[in-house]
This record gives C-alpha cells, sequence and structure tokens, in this order.
C-alpha cells in the first residue's frame, strides 16, 4: 500500500512538473510575433549646395531633385528631419521648426514632387514631419529643399545641416 | 508516512515554481528579394508584444543587411516615435531604459547580414498604457552627406489587462 501511495505521488509529480510550462503559457507568458518584411530606403544625390546666399533670400533645389529609392517590401510612412538644432560652420545658425528666419536663424522647407508654395513640408528637428505616408512598397519618389536663409549674418562661413529621411512599416 | 508525503508534495511544488521560462526564440534570418542584396535593409518591420506586464521581458533579433560593398558601421538604438500605429500612443519617458539593445554598433562586412538581439525589461512597478510603441532605429554611420536616410522598426507593445 505504501508503496502503491508512493508511486502515485511520484507519477503525480511528473506530470505536474511536465505541464507547468504549458500551464504558465496560458497565464503568464508574453507574446511576440513578427511578420517578415524588409524595410530599406537609400537617396541620391546626398548632396546640394545652395551657394553663396543672400539675407533673406530662399534658394531652392527643384522639388525633384532628391530621390529617394525605396526598396521596402511593404507600405512605410517616411519622415523628414533635421539631426541638429543648429547650423554647424562659423557662428552656428538656430535651426527654425517654424521655418521663420531670424538673425542667425535658418529654416527649411520640403516638397515632396509637387510645386514650390504648395504642400511644402517644414524640415523641423524636434517632432518630424511626415513626406511620405502610406508609400507603397518598391515605389521610388523624390523631393526638393528649400533654404529660408537668416535676415542676417554674423559670419560668411559655410552652414550645413543633415536631413535624415526615416522609413517606417506604415 | 505523512511526512513523507508532505516533504514529496512540497518538493514537486518548489520544482514546479522554478519552471524556466522557454528560451529566446530562434529566428531564421530571413531570405530577401535578390533585389535587396546590394541594399541596406532591416527586417522585420514590426515586432508586436502581447500580453505583456512589469516584470517581463520580450525579445526578438533585428536582421541588418549591409549592401555595401565595403564594410560599413550601423548604429542601432532606441527612438520615440515620429508617428504611432493606431490604437497605440508613444511610449512613457521611462521606456527608453527598459530597452537592451545587444549590439549598438555593429561593424558589417560588405553583403553581410547580422541579426541584433532586442530586448525590452520593464521593471516590476512599472507602469504604461495599455498599449505603447517605440522605434529602433538603425543608422549607417558611414553616410557622408546632407541628405541621409533611417530605417525603423515598430515595436508595438500590448499590456495585459
Amino acid at each position: 500500500m505504501r508503496r502503491f501511495i508512493l508511486g502515485a505521488i511520484l507519477a503525480l509529480m511528473l506530470v505536474v512538473g511536465l505541464a507547468a510550462p504549458a500551464m504558465a503559457l496560458t497565464t503568464a507568458d508574453v507574446t511576440v510575433t513578427a511578420t517578415p518584411s524588409y524595410i530599406s530606403i537609400s537617396v541620391l544625390p546626398t548632396t546640394n549646395d545652395f551657394g553663396v546666399v543672400a539675407a533673406s533670400s530662399t534658394p531652392s533645389t527643384t522639388t525633384t531633385y532628391f530621390t529617394i529609392d525605396n526598396n521596402s517590401s511593404v507600405v512605410t510612412d517616411q519622415t523628414i528631419a533635421v539631426t541638429t538644432t543648429t547650423w554647424s560652420g562659423g557662428v552656428t545658425w538656430t535651426h527654425s521648426d517654424t521655418c521663420t528666419p531670424g538673425a542667425d536663424t535658418a529654416g527649411l522647407m520640403a516638397n515632396k514632387g509637387g510645386t514650390w508654395g504648395t504642400g511644402d513640408i517644414i524640415v523641423k528637428n524636434a517632432s518630424p514631419n511626415p513626406i511620405a505616408e502610406n508609400q507603397p512598397a518598391t515605389t521610388d519618389y523624390s523631393f526638393g529643399l528649400k533654404l529660408y536663409a537668416p535676415t542676417s549674418f554674423s559670419d560668411g562661413v559655410q552652414k550645413q545641416i543633415i536631413v535624415r529621411v526615416t522609413a517606417v512599416t506604415g | 508516512m505523512k511526512k513523507l508525503i508532505g516533504l514529496i508534495v512540497l518538493a514537486g511544488l518548489l520544482l514546479s515554481a522554478c519552471a524556466q521560462p522557454s528560451a529566446p526564440p530562434v529566428v531564421q534570418t530571413p531570405e530577401p528579394p535578390p533585389e535587396l542584396y546590394d541594399k541596406i535593409w532591416i527586417s522585420p518591420g514590426k515586432v508586436e508584444v502581447g500580453n505583456f506586464y512589469p516584470g517581463a521581458r520580450a525579445e526578438y533579433p533585428l536582421s541588418i543587411h549591409n549592401g555595401k560593398d565595403e564594410p560599413a558601421q550601423f548604429s542601432v538604438t532606441y527612438r520615440i516615435a515620429d508617428n504611432t500605429a493606431e490604437g497605440y500612443v508613444t511610449a512613457p519617458g521611462a521606456a527608453e531604459g527598459w530597452v537592451i539593445i545587444a549590439d549598438p554598433a555593429p561593424v558589417l562586412a560588405a553583403k553581410e547580414t547580422r541579426q541584433v538581439l532586442i530586448a525590452v525589461e520593464m521593471p516590476k512597478g512599472a507602469k504604461a498604457p495599455p498599449k505603447w510603441e517605440f522605434w529602433i532605429a538603425v543608422n549607417d554611420v558611414t553616410q557622408t552627406g546632407m541628405v541621409q536616410t533611417e530605417l525603423a522598426c515598430r515595436w508595438l507593445v500590448e499590456m495585459r489587462r
């Protein structure tokens, strides 16, 4: 009798022990899922020189100057931003997130293949704006940039800022 | 006899309580379309975490491919979402400290694909909205131009109710 009870208890322990992880799945386990997809964009050309700019001028590229080669396998949302709050070089320029030029303060606009003045997008540092929402998979697009030069300069040193386009699943 | 039975039952309960969580997911490096061989790409584009709770951990490897003909260094960083998926809000400020990136600065050889493990570990007692989102951003830091590109993976986290 004693052996029988002992055997029964051991069998019960084995069953409980084996089943424990499976039971835990239904109560506590975190689920992680990912659908296979590829996010891939690149840009050409990567540079533009606005040349010598006058105070309060607004030199621009064409609105199709930069092309985003989009090889993403899914619909993407793409945003555009500058990566810093200032333009580097000599006396730095403050970057205006409202595209309001001032003394040593500049702004940037982008336009996705349209006409300047229609559908322009402010290129900000904080809270980037969308440049291509629901961009279809494997579909390229182009855009241009327009500088809003400062109303006055402290020096004539060349200035630079990096513009970044970010792609994420839409 | 009663003591023996009691001890055996206690041992069984302890063993059950010590059951280890399941091993991290083994994820095959995805086979990309041939046209992506000479491109830089990341995969997947979206990771969804469900049934999450304070004290829990979730992880998934992010594949990064260097399609260039020379080695390239990448930065893999936590990023506040520029926009969120429907029903989700941006992650709480503390979430950046919950995300672990196994290799935040991988250097990939030409045409190499590598997996970087991303984990989110929410401390016990921490608070978060029911559905929150953060991004993992991948930058090729060898880019030199005025206009650069960045690839991001959405992490959508839904808390256990």
